[in-house]
């Protein structure tokens, strides 16, 4: 069941569940998709969430309930999970257990979160890293800060889980992969932030400059609905390697489509 | 151009934002309160969305490196030229070597937070993703994507028109805004207004909120009364037994929404704020009175008024009419 939400004189909410679900995430995303397709007037923004768009609008273009009676309309040619959305396999080298998230969570006097986080899902660090890389993760949106991507595993069995911090850190370094209780993300800027960190990517999420050419269509690397692959590093060698050749580095994004009925096999075997 | 001698409490580049970023995690930024930012850009000739300085409260001190026309707009925190106090919503010409500085003052004695210094040919730096505005949060846009601190040097654009026309400009005192304490802004009901139970959303509309000192640029916190809310669905209580009932699934968050976190304070999002929140938003400040957010100073009473969608179309179609050419006045 859709329902609308009224957010202000500019934003119109429209939801599809109160749960985090991927599959209501994915309505979410081929709305998005067939909205934009449909190149309505007056639409300014348009704001994926785990299971609800944001829709943003120009009130002297177009009303609210204008809008909402379309959105009517094109829902009712169906948001079924047989249907495709553009989804890209983006992989993310990550250097786990890193030097500088360490050094950012002792810079605030807390102990390093990995080991914290493998304490709580009952396994080994190096444990931990083996099943938190052995799943694609699917991006429900980007967001909150600038260029940071949220995303959950395809594979639930390997989704792990930590508690918050209790009070937020200051400051984060960019790059850091945190895991959450309902997911995961990637900080894009420093930024202050209340979840655990498990390592760090020396690759650029978020480029305002837009050198390197993965970042040729917006400053954010992701959108909704791509995949990440992460794929551990060595050690600090590599990682400074790549650092260094951020700006021409070739980013690994492979192009494709994902159906809703490929998402349910993959997060109910 | 201008050189900095004292950056103040916080003091940054703003014109009227970046809008249609939010799907990129990018806020609007631009001025907290971008009327009195429009109306100095047409005091100094320029186009009302070039961008200018928004000044937080006292301690900036500018020297002028060359001959320049300014007008200092938004509250009245007392500006200073060599010394001797300045009209406010004024054209002023001023000359190499003059000194511009915002005296302290107790914040408590002010009506408003936030200054304008706006200046014939605007603020000189990039533009990015269409604005010159700084973004705090990504550390880009403005000058050099930060706050201005002692010693960087401000450029200062050409102006489009000569000076002479620009002299002694000013807005007549009936279209001047009041900044007055207690704020009376007005809110539409949601998008979240359902979690709550009704007597929390009678007492979000009946209680004279204290702005708490937790304003920014980001948010407004606002201290009063605990909310409650409704008891959670059962597929949720099923799925996460201890949950939070103000937490949602992470959605989009416009400027103004007014958010609950926790069943505490509520947190009114500025133009600096996150672009999603996991939680409830129990109403949405009208397009028209977002300015009030970035003028209310800590202590400041607030309350909130309801009004329906037709309504605040109507209040945002007279607010665009909001100014003529004819209301800027020539001579002293």
């Amino acid at each position: 069941m859709t329902t609308y939400r009224i957010c202000g004189d500019r934003f119109l909410i429209v939801e599809f569940g109160d749960e985090v679900d991927l599959s209501l995430n994915f309505k979410a995303i081929f709305m998005k998709e067939v909205i934009k397709k449909e190149d309505i007037k007056g639409i300014s923004d348009i704001i994926v969430g785990t299971c609800a768009l944001m829709i943003g609008y120009d009130p002297f273009e177009i009303r609210m309930n204008d809008l909402v009676e379309i959105l009517k309309e094109l829902e009712k040619e169906g948001i079924a999970l047989d249907k495709k959305i553009p989804s890209r396999l983006i992989t993310i080298p990550v250097l786990f257990n890193d030097r500088w998230t360490r050094e950012c969570s002792k810079a605030h006097h807390l102990l390093p979160d990995l080991e914290s986080i493998a304490e709580y899902n009952g396994v080994s660090i190096e444990e931990f890293v083996s099943v938190y890389t052995s799943t694609d993760y699917w991006v429900k949106y980007v967001g909150f800060s600038p260029g940071l991507v949220a995303f959950n595993a395809l594979d639930s069995r390997k989704e792990l889980r930590s508690p918050q911090l209790k009070s937020p850190r200051t400051w984060t370094p960019p790059g850091a992969v945190g895991v959450h209780r309902s997911g995961n993300c990637i900080y894009a800027v420093n930024t202050p932030g209340g979840v655990k960190m498990v390592g760090r990517t020396p690759l650029l999420i978020f480029d305002i400059n837009q050198k390197n050419p993965a970042f040729k269509d917006s400053p954010a690397l992701f959108s909704p609905g791509d995949r990440i692959r992460l794929i551990p590093l060595s050690g600090e060698k590599e990682y400074l390697q790549i650092e260094k050749n951020g700006d021409s580095y070739p980013y690994e994004i492979e192009e494709g489509t994902y159906s809703g009925n490929l998402m349910k096999e993959a997060i109910s075997v | 151009m201008f050189e900095v001698i004292h950056s103040g409490i916080m003091t940054t580049v703003q014109d009227l934002g970046r809008p249609g970023y939010s799907s990129a995690g990018i806020p609007l930024s631009g001025a907290a309160d971008p009327f009195s930012l429009k109306v100095g850009n047409l005091l100094v000739g320029n186009r009302s969305g070039e961008a200018g300085l928004e000044i937080l409260l006292n301690g900036l001190q500018l020297v002028a490196l060359k001959k320049m026309i300014i007008a200092v707009t938004g509250a009245d925190l007392g500006p200073m030229l060599n010394k001797e106090k300045i009209l406010m919503w004024s054209s002023i010409e001023i000359e190499k070597g003059d000194v511009l500085s915002f005296p302290f003052i107790k914040p408590s004695s002010l009506k408003g937070c936030r200054a304008y210094l706006t200046v014939a040919g605007g603020v000189g730096v990039p533009v990015i993703l269409g604005s010159k505005s700084t973004c705090l949060p990504g550390n880009f846009g403005g000058f050099n994507g930060r706050a201005i601190k002692k010693g960087d040097r401000i450029e200062v654009g050409n102006s489009l028109l000569p000076f002479s026309e620009l002299k002694n400009r000013r807005l007549s005192e009936m279209k001047r805004p009041h900044f007055d304490n207690p704020w009376e802004i007005r809110v539409i009901l949601g998008p979240h207004d359902h979690l709550f139970t009704e007597e929390s959303i009678e007492m979000f509309f009946s209680h004279a909120w204290r702005v708490s000192y937790k304003a920014s640029r980001f948010g407004v916190r606002y201290i009063g009364p605990k909310f409650n809310f409704k008891p959670r669905p059962p597929h949720q209580v099923k799925r996460d037994p201890k949950g939070d009932p103000s937490n949602i699934p992470s959605q989009g968050v416009p400027v103004g929404a007014i958010e609950i976190a926790g069943g505490e304070e509520p947190i009114a999002i500025g133009v600096d704020g996150p672009s999603s929140t996991g939680y409830a938003m129990i109403a949405t400040i009208i397009s028209a009175d977002v300015w009030k957010i970035g003028q209310s100073t800590p202590d400041d009473l607030t309350s909130f008024r309801r009004v329906g969608i037709d309504e605040a179309y109507q209040i945002l179609i007279d607010a665009e009419e909001w100014i003529e050419m004819e209301d800027i006045l020539r001579g002293g």
